[in-house]
């Protein structure tokens, strides 16, 4: 075994979360790689932490990961991600009784989103609406719901509160993460016969390790290499995916950020 | 001889009861803790994790509270002639600062038990008032209670089972 201990960071709201961090740590330790995990509140202090090089590696969030690609002139490394990191999508929901059937019924409504910081519920689909002739701060008016800002939406909170405005009726919109609307349909925290999809925005990615760009490449693709060992069908390993939301670790992609990078252009985010 | 009840008060061993309690490691990860005839091991002094299994320092506390209190309601019940026929309690317990205590850089308050709840349901054959009086009468010899009340939001709840 080697000494030199891989420093992997994540952010954590919940101290529930450091389980999850110390059963991968026990699975690297025992595939014969040691990581030391470092805890951030938010992911700007995680990404200050990467480039202070306190960590060599940072579980990122989408705009966690733009924030390093910005700051390191597009040079920091591509890590992998979980399989539900891909391929997501932003929906939006409107009351069934509203008369809205499309993203031009939003035209002069107020819109429900959730944290400031949120990729899926608030820069991407604000983007969107501005793809489509719905400009920010002029053709809708914006009612944030900034529950865990700093988290980069990685708190329900946002999302579930301005759902909850929509179903109250102070808001005429809302959005949401497709993987939140599946799950509220069906442990009936939203009724389906009064909440209804009317759009969705493109499919884009989730969260992705990224490491610093001197961090060795070779270390990087060797702890990889390890990670990716991990077996939903072996039942100590399935614990931990459960808990962390995967079936299996995926090659990583930059090309599922292309519309953050946008919205961050639009709304001069970062 | 007459002395008076003030003067006899004065004894140490009359308003303090000492117990000392020995606590070691051998291994320098778990604590044995040594009470009078007995012994117990805590290796943690919290866990956020749902499948840990042993008890940790956090759960003695709680334990310690409830089971008290519980104690408390049943020993007076039999001093004062009543018949508890069912008891049974419910403590919460919120940890402020919990993020602290797992290392997460940017949190450095301290942490602390901000607040316990505890309702007690019971059946004894009482009016309510009376059964309520009959409570907060007991509550007051339980030394756990009266220790904490000072220290921390403590509220106890009795819930009459029906």
């Amino acid at each position: 075994m080697r000494n030199d201990r891989i420093n992997v960071g994540a952010v954590i709201y919940d101290p529930r979360v450091t389980v999850i961090w110390g059963i991968i740590a026990d699975f690297f330790k025992e595939e014969g790689l040691e990581i030391e995990c470092v805890f951030y509140k938010d992911y700007e202090g995680q990404v200050d932490g990467l480039m202070d090089r306190e960590i060599d590696i940072a579980w990122n969030s989408p705009l966690a990961w733009l924030d390093t690609y910005l700051r390191t002139d597009g040079k920091c490394q591509m890590g992998s991600m979980r399989d539900t990191d891909r391929d997501r999508k932003t929906c939006f929901i409107v009351r069934k009784d509203s008369g809205i059937t499309g993203l031009d019924g939003l035209k002069g409504k107020t819109i429900g989103f959730g944290a400031v910081d949120s990729p899926q519920a608030r820069l991407i689909p604000i983007n969107y609406l501005h793809k489509n002739g719905l400009e920010y701060e002029a053709d809708y008016t914006e009612q944030r719901f900034d529950i865990g800002v700093g988290l980069h939406g990685d708190h329900v909170g946002g999302e579930l509160d301005a759902i909850r405005a929509l179903m109250a009726g102070t808001v005429d919109a809302s959005v949401a993460l497709d993987l939140n609307w599946e799950a509220w349909k069906k442990d009936g925290t939203v009724d389906e016969n009064q909440l209804v999809c009317i759009e969705t925005t493109p499919l884009f990615d989730h969260c992705i390790f990224t490491a610093h760009p001197d961090f060795s490449t070779e270390r990087f693709l060797e702890w990889q290499e390890v990670l990716h060992r991990m077996d939903y069908s072996n039942e100590a390993h399935k614990q931990m995916m459960d808990m962390e939301g995967l079936k299996e670790w995926v090659e990583g992609r930059i090309t599922g950020f292309e519309q953050l990078r946008e919205a961050n252009d639009y709304l001069k985010f970062l | 001889m007459h002395r008076s009840k003030a003067e006899i008060n004065t004894l140490y061993e009359s308003r303090i009861f000492d117990m000392n309690f020995r606590g070691t490691s051998n291994d320098l990860s778990t604590v044995k803790i040594y009470t009078n005839k007995n012994s117990f091991q805590i290796e943690k002094q919290i866990s956020f994790d749902s499948e840990y299994k042993p008890i940790s320092s956090v759960e003695y506390f709680a334990g310690s509270v409830l089971s008290s209190i519980i104690l408390t309601l049943l020993e007076q019940s039999q001093k004062s002639g009543l018949t508890i026929e069912e008891i049974e309690g419910v403590l919460n317990l919120s940890l402020a600062n919990p993020l602290s205590l797992v290392g997460v850089k940017g949190y450095d308050e301290e942490p602390y038990i901000q607040r316990l709840t505890v309702t007690v349901f019971l059946y004894v054959d009482l009016e309510d008032k009376e059964l309520n009086d009959f409570c907060y009468d007991a509550l007051k010899k339980s030394p756990i209670y009266n220790t904490l009340k000072r220290s921390l939001e403590l509220e106890v709840i009795f819930k009459k089972l029906l």
